[in-house]
């Protein structure tokens, strides 16, 4: 027991004697992987908040589908349930003209000046339907509004502005770039990695041949490197953290302050708690491959 | 506790420094190797703890054949055994306590016991009073004993030296050869690489003579 913690004690002390020799290499590879994790949580923040725009959105998504004048009840009751075999629907509801103009009543309250000449007859029935989440995305609500204009008896199909549609399409490519940045950061902080340590072990490579003349096996060689690595990962991981969120305060002020009332509860929000410690389990992972590959080339193979 | 057979080496660059050498050292023996500058002593004491691989030949250490010793057990195989370097390899940024507490750390040893075993050894090659020093002060002399006390202080069965005396006064050569003695007495096998003539002849041990990498009979 009192072994294994003076040879955790032992590591630890070689790694910190280690990093402070190389003081300066590993402050730049720190605040190298800093900025790129900077860039890819900005785009886990995007994401973040775009997606959670989009499902406020998506309760919202409501599509009209008009009914020629003149249909029958009997039809009206074919046609709703035409409407509801269709897998993307959630629901549907059938506004007769009476409940439309009630509808429009509703909302243009206190404007009556608008609705005297309105009668009953100028409004025209409709569906109300709202699709499940599933169909917001891609062109799906396309197909389902293609479908509704296919139904006999319906003359016009309405439906939000596209926005959500928008949205989504957006996020597709958020999500995409991000994929994209974030898989050659990845690579990036690989590569640095490993450079750096193979710097470290080259600093220290008569120390490592004298420590290997006098029988240290490799493991106990290679563990003050492979924390090494892991330290850097995980400290420019946390300290892009720590400038994300000043990027973020700054920037939160100056919206309040620019936009002012405008936009007084529009509300970003910073990257979860769990994306965070993903990101520091990812950091440590990383640091360990990127640190082991140097070691297998520079220790291992040496006799 | 060593055995050569038909043992070849060739550097990458270079003619053969080692041709057809076949030699056994017995447990608790004290052998000198020497030969003129270039024969190969220094060659073939790096074949014995692998830090150099043979070229052709198997090589028995302890009972293992260490050119078929996988690479994982080849620490366990040179902590029996404890070289003196011709060139010292010393580490010039660490105290000559920490060079020579280098044996004693990588086995995991606790710092207390460390701490005791180095200061006897540097005892006994007379260096307890630079404990503190770097390598860097000190002279050649001085330096040579550092790697002595790093070879010896974890007791092995084998202790390789390599021209141990080639930097020390005749004063210093008799403590030292006495030190190689004393531990060879306790068990430990002895082979020693020299080429100073005055050496082998005040101590009358077996001597296997190099020439131009070959085992001279004469
Ligand atoms: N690392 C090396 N690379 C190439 N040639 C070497 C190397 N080490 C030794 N040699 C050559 O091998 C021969 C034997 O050298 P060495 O074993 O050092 O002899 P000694 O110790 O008896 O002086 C010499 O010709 C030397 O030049
Ligand atoms: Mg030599």
């Amino acid at each position: 027991m009192i072994r294994l913690i003076e040879r955790i004690a032992y590591f630890i002390s070689t790694t910190i004697k280690g990093i402070k020799t190389n003081l300066y290499l590993n402050a730049v590879t720190v605040i190298t992987i800093a900025v790129a994790f900077l860039i890819l949580n900005i785009f886990f923040m995007i994401y973040r908040n775009v997606n959670s725009l989009l499902g406020e959105w998506k309760g919202k998504i409501k599509i009209i589908a008009y009914v020629k004048d003149g249909v029958n009840d009997q039809q009206i009751i074919i046609i709703g349930n035409q409407i509801k075999s269709n897998e993307g629907i959630n629901s549907v509801k059938y506004f007769s003209k009476q409940d439309a103009l009630n509808e429009f009543r509703k909302e243009l309250k206190g404007q009556d000046a608008i609705l005297s000449g309105i009668t009953q007859d100028v409004l025209p029935a409709y569906f109300l339907v709202t699709v499940k989440d599933s169909i917001i995305t891609g062109k799906a609500i396309g197909k389902v509004v293609s479908f509704l204009k296919g139904i006999s008896g319906i003359t016009d199909v309405q439906y939000g502005e596209g926005i959500a549609e928008r949205i989504s399409g957006l996020l597709i490519i958020v999500k995409m770039l991000g994929f994209g940045i974030g898989g050659f950061m990845l690579f990036a902080i690989f590569i640095i990695v490993s450079n750096t340590i193979r710097i470290s072990i080259f600093s220290r490579k008569d120390e490592i041949e004298i420590m290997k003349l006098v029988g240290a096996t490799n493991s106990f060689i290679e563990i003050p490197f492979i924390l090494e690595g892991m330290i850097q990962v995980v400290a420019g991981t946390g300290l892009s953290i720590v400038l994300l969120y000043l990027v973020y305060r700054i920037f939160m002020y100056k919206l309040h302050q620019n936009l002012g009332s405008l936009f007084v509860n529009i509300n970003i929000s910073f990257i979860s708690k769990e994306t965070m410690i993903a990101l520091l389990a990812c950091s440590a992972l990383l640091g360990f491959a990127g640190a082991f590959a140097s070691i297998g080339r520079f220790i291992r193979q040496s006799y | 506790m060593i055995q050569l057979f038909h043992i070849y080496k060739h550097y990458l660059k270079g003619s053969a420094a080692l041709e057809d050498i076949s030699m056994q050292v017995e447990k608790g023996e004290f052998v000198f190797i020497t030969g003129p500058s270039g024969a190969g002593k220094t060659t073939l004491l790096k074949l014995m703890f692998l830090a150099e691989l043979p070229t052709k030949g198997q090589i028995i250490v302890n009972g293992y054949n260490i050119t078929r010793l996988r690479k994982t057990a080849l620490p366990f195989l040179r902590r029996n055994i404890g070289v003196v370097f011709q060139d010292f390899k010393l580490l010039y940024d660490r105290t000559v306590f920490d060079n020579v507490a280098l044996t004693l750390a990588v086995l995991g040893i606790p710092k207390k016991e460390i701490k005791k075993k180095v200061w006897e050894i540097l005892k006994m090659v007379g260096l307890q009073h630079k404990l503190n020093a770097l390598p860097i002060r000190l002279s050649g002399g001085e330096q040579q004993r550092v790697s002595i006390a790093r070879a010896l202080v974890n007791e092995p069965a084998i202790l390789l030296a390599d021209e141990p005396t080639g930097n020390l006064d005749p004063d210093l050569t008799v403590d030292v050869m006495k030190l190689f003695e004393e531990i060879n007495i306790k068990g430990t096998t002895v082979v020693v690489a020299t080429h100073d003539k005055n050496l082998i002849s005040t101590y009358r041990k077996r001597v296997i003579t190099l020439e131009h990498g070959r085992i001279s009979e004469k």
